[in-house]
């Protein structure tokens, strides 16, 4: 018998990450998600290299000074100055830093929090489903803005009170999504195997399960950042979430407002940071999302 | 192993189960009666084939046995003892399953040599290394390249997966495996391969299969004794051959009449089954067949039917 | 004189552009379908069979693109009609019927909504006219207390009935061509039966002609007149259902035979034949003979040059370059 194998038999083998990096490179969303992501990244981590001042240095002469581009401005202040003759662009940097601090942070503890709580929902079902589902509906009563006003107010603003306090308000979102996609892989063949060999459920949810939610997992932590951060960003401008000196750009934002008719930039400078940085994330988000879509077997 | 060949290695005694679907403000809860009553010994050595249509109950079954579900009443023993009673280990060293839909047994995050040596992982205590060796020695086995190791189950087919998903059952040596549908989602040639695959790995490994499938040409080829159930029961229970030649129940005549063996030109046959569809939630008053059942009398609308002993297995109907 | 077949197919092919290449789904198919007659297009799973049946009515992903050197309906070109009429064609004279009746038929309404719809549409009736032929139809195909039906949701019935509804539906409008695509496939082997002893008995009594698709060599057997049996795209082997299925000329047709638990009457100590190899890649051209990689009896002429046309062998039409008749030796299987 002869066997020649036949070179169209040489079905391309693509491995499932591979997959992956072609449909990211081809996606124009996450391309300029990344770009506008990593602005603001390489701003903060090079803020203490490149920012041309101290951040907190003030030298009330140079008060309000404008943007290079304005009549009046230089090069030694290319963003000008605030109120306090602090540097505009190094603040800039340094809240950089503060942002996308406040977004990873919240995102990594009501991520846990809201997985944990969606993992065993979604698995076991039953009371504990119906547990985990009147918490998120007791969480989702509760006005978030207003709670974190309450707590800073009693506890103090600070940068970790903050974090903390997001932490705890932002978790539901990660939940339903966790819930909802566990109780359709919950009864996948795979899921009953690893029962069949003596699984506990636990190491079933974190080894068998949670690897298969990783792709909506992500987008919900993208979507949490962008909250927790436009949220910081509202509270500091409150005064109710750091304080000032730190150069939070909502702090920022807050000091600016006065001066908003005549030097409009203290105000649009940080805001379209936060712009720049929350489209990124969300574009991100959004990207992953697609991309990662089932449907695109090899 | 010098256990007996006459005692059963799995017995399933008095099995009922149901599912309650929770009730609201609006809606009762209802009663879904899975199984009603099922006892079965199993052979060792031999291979079981339980036959039925959707809404029979042997999916239930199934789980039931692989201890997945537990179920309302009744209990499943191994070689004597409560299955309840066995540890995780020596449960999962007795009884494995191998599932229907290859593209969903397997974990898509895991590496095919991850998969088949997490049974080893969590029950033996081999260095990484033996582990490895044994993982690769049952690929080889089951007749996949052992590149395989590494790759992704998205990269392999159907007939291929299901391979990976016999060695993953078998690599912890188990004495029973329940293959449920194993290549109903298969094509015919994919499935040619499969079932020849699995009747050498047990004349090799002297397993003892409960083969679970709606496709009674598969049955018939492969298996050596058939349960026939429906609505929950066990309706009919012989030997294949017998079974095959000389149904005795009703439900069975009619479930072998509609198969379409090959007859050129033959046409397609009568089934006289009538237009009611067997409803789990509310079975019929006596014999749960009787809507449908083409010699059907006034006790078999008032009495369940008792199960009647026949030449290897028994019949439950009053015209037996 | 010879009679205008009711569907005649010449070369069709159907290419589908993907990331790495082109992708020949169909190749080179041609049958003639004669009036009340069946044609069984068998086939495994990525052998084309589906696309060819979308093809012919129109109903292909937009990407894909159909040629043939003839495809006609009744004597009308269905390659070059317009959108309109083709859409206008496919619901009155030729009727689909899917694998899954819950995507066809819509769970929002009622099954007699969806009925009256179809008639208003296509006989362009009075929706009590209307009304009364769903209810007669429903009868027809075997269901009673049709006026209770026709109130009830597709969710509310079981699998069987809602095949049977389809049916109903799609023959309602006096279709002239059935075309079904694994209609029972879905369904319990009992209900099976019925459903196509409905499909059967109303396609003799109204003289319909079919094209059934289906994996299932027991059920070609039965309801088939013609045959053709696809692989990778082609039709290996081609002709009357007695031709085909008792003296089969293709390798592959013969190891699919071999493959089925209980088609033959013999049977090798117990283990069923098998095919070895997979099939190859649709992608892209191939090099000689497509089953030449998984053929038994293939010599080095058959990895060469193209695919072979079909040439006549025991009175039907097979793709080979040594058609014959299976061998007596026992092929290696895995």
């Amino acid at each position: 018998m002869v066997q020649v194998q036949s070179k169209k038999n040489a079905e391309v083998e693509v491995s499932p990450s591979k997959i992956i990096r072609r449909r990211i490179l081809a996606h124009k969303g996450i391309i300029l998600g990344c770009f506008l992501l990593l602005i603001i990244i390489l701003m903060a981590a090079l803020a203490p290299v490149l920012a041309p001042h101290d951040p907190y240095h003030q030298v009330l002469l140079n008060r309000l000074k404008p943007p290079f581009w304005m009549t009046g401005g230089s090069w030694t202040h290319p963003l000008g100055t605030d109120h306090l003759g602090r540097d505009y662009l190094s603040r800039l940097m340094y809240g950089a830093q503060i942002s996308l601090l406040i977004g990873l942070a919240t995102a990594l503890i009501s991520g846990c929090i809201g997985v944990f709580l969606g993992l065993v929902a979604g698995y076991f079902g039953g009371r504990i489903d119906q547990l985990v589902m009147f918490l998120v509906t007791v969480k989702l009563s509760v006005p978030t803005i207003l709670v974190a006003l309450a707590v800073v107010q009693l506890v103090g603003g600070s940068l970790e009170v903050v974090i903390l306090v997001l932490g705890m308000l932002l978790w539901h979102q990660f939940t339903v999504v966790t819930r909802s996609v566990t109780m359709q892989i919950r009864d996948m063949d795979y899921v009953t195997s690893a029962r069949t060999i003596g699984l506990s459920a636990m190491r079933i949810l974190f080894t068998e399960i949670l690897p298969n939610i990783s792709n909506q997992i992500i987008v919900v932590v993208t979507l949490t950042m962008a909250s927790a951060i436009v949220i910081e960003a509202a509270l500091s401008f409150l005064g109710v979430g750091i304080q000032p000196p730190l150069p939070s750009w909502g702090i920022m934002i807050a000091e600016g407002k006065e001066h908003i008719f005549f030097r409009p930039w203290l105000v649009l400078i940080p805001g379209t940071a936060l712009l720049i940085l929350v489209l990124g994330i969300n574009l991100l988000g959004d990207g992953i999302r697609d991309v990662t879509v089932p449907g695109g077997r090899s | 192993m010098t256990a007996s060949t006459n005692a059963p290695i799995l017995s399933v005694m008095d099995i009922s189960h149901n599912f309650i679907s929770a009730g609201g403000v609006f809606k009762k809860a209802q009663r879904l009666q899975a199984l009603r009553g099922i006892s079965l010994d199993i052979k060792s050595g031999e291979v079981l084939a339980i036959v039925g249509e959707s809404g029979c109950g042997k999916t239930t079954l199934a789980k039931v046995l692989m201890h997945v579900i537990k179920p309302s009443r009744g209990e499943v023993r191994y070689r004597g003892g409560r299955l309840a009673d066995l540890s995780a280990t020596n449960r999962a060293t007795s009884l494995q399953a191998i599932f229907q839909d290859p593209y969903s047994s397997l974990n898509p995050r895991k590496t095919i040599g991850d998969i088949i040596g997490l049974p080893l992982r969590m029950h033996r205590q081999l260095t990484e290394k033996a582990r490895k060796e044994a993982v690769l020695e049952m690929i080889s086995r089951v007749g996949l390249p052992v590149g395989f190791y590494d790759r992704f189950p998205n990269q392999l087919s159907g007939g291929q997966r299901q391979r990976v998903a016999i060695a993953r059952a078998l690599i912890l040596k188990p004495a029973v495996v329940i293959c449920d549908e194993p290549t109903s989602a298969l094509d015919v040639s994919v499935q040619a391969q499969i079932l020849n695959l699995l009747q050498d790995l047990q004349a090799e490994l002297g397993l003892t299969y409960i083969l679970i499938s709606h496709n009674l040409a598969v049955v018939e080829h492969m298996s050596s004794r058939v349960a026939v159930m429906y609505l929950g029961q066990i309706v009919e229970l012989a030997e294949t051959s017998k079974l095959f030649h000389d149904p005795q129940h009703p439900y069975t005549k009619a479930l072998l009449a509609s198969v379409l063996k090959p007859n050129s030109g033959g046409g397609i046959p009568e089934v006289p089954l009538g237009l009611s569809y067997p409803n789990a939630l509310d079975p019929p008053q006596g014999c749960s067949f009787h809507p449908r059942c083409p010699v059907v009398t006034e006790r078999c609308k008032l009495e369940p039917p008792a199960l009647i002993a026949s030449e290897s297995g028994f019949v439950s109907c009053h015209n037996f | 004189m010879k009679i205008q077949p009711i569907m005649k197919v010449r070369r069709l092919s159907i290419d589908i552009p993907v990331p790495n290449g082109v992708l020949h789904a169909v190749k080179d198919v041609s049958f003639d379908l004669a009036k009340g007659q069946t044609l069984c297009i068998v086939g495994e799973s990525g052998s084309g069979k589906s696309m060819l049946a979308l093809g012919m009515i129109g109903l292909l992903p937009h990407q894909a693109r159909l040629f043939a050197e003839e495809l006609s309906f009744d004597g009308i070109d269905l390659q070059n009609l317009s959108r309109a009429k083709l859409t206008q064609i496919r619901g009155s004279r030729i009727a689909m019927i899917f694998q899954e009746p819950m995507t066809s038929l819509n769970p929002c309404y009622t099954i007699g909504n969806q009925m009256i719809e179809m008639a208003s549409l296509h006989l362009k009736m009075r929706r009590s006219d209307a009304h009364d032929l769903a209810g007669q139809w429903l009868e027809k195909v075997g269901i009673p207390a049709a006026s209770d039906r026709l109130n009830q949701y597709p969710h509310q019935l079981s699998g069987g009935l809602r095949q049977r509804v389809m049916i109903a539906m799609m023959l309602m409008c006096g279709p002239d061509l059935i075309i079904a695509d694994e209609p029972t496939t879905a369904l319990d082997v009992t209900i099976q039966a019925q459903v196509l002893g409905v499909l059967a008995s109303l396609q003799k009594e109204l003289g319909l002609s079919m094209i059934f698709i289906t994996h299932d060599l027991g059920l070609v057997s039965r309801i088939a007149d013609q045959v053709g049996v696809m692989y990778a795209g082609s039709f290996v082997e081609y002709g009357s259902v007695q031709d085909v299925l008792d003296a089969p000329q293709h390798p592959y047709t013969q190891g699919l035979l071999k493959c089925i638990p209980g088609f033959l009457e013999r049977s090798t100590n117990g283990r069923l034949g098998t095919i070895p190899g997979t099939v190859p890649s649709l992608v892209g051209n191939t090099v000689g003979c497509t089953f030449s990689n998984r053929c038994f009896r293939a010599t080095d002429e058959c990895f060469v040059g193209a695919d072979p046309e079909p040439k006549i062998a025991a009175k039907h039409d097979v793709r080979c370059f040594f058609p014959g008749p299976p061998s007596t030796t026992e092929e290696s299987d895995v």
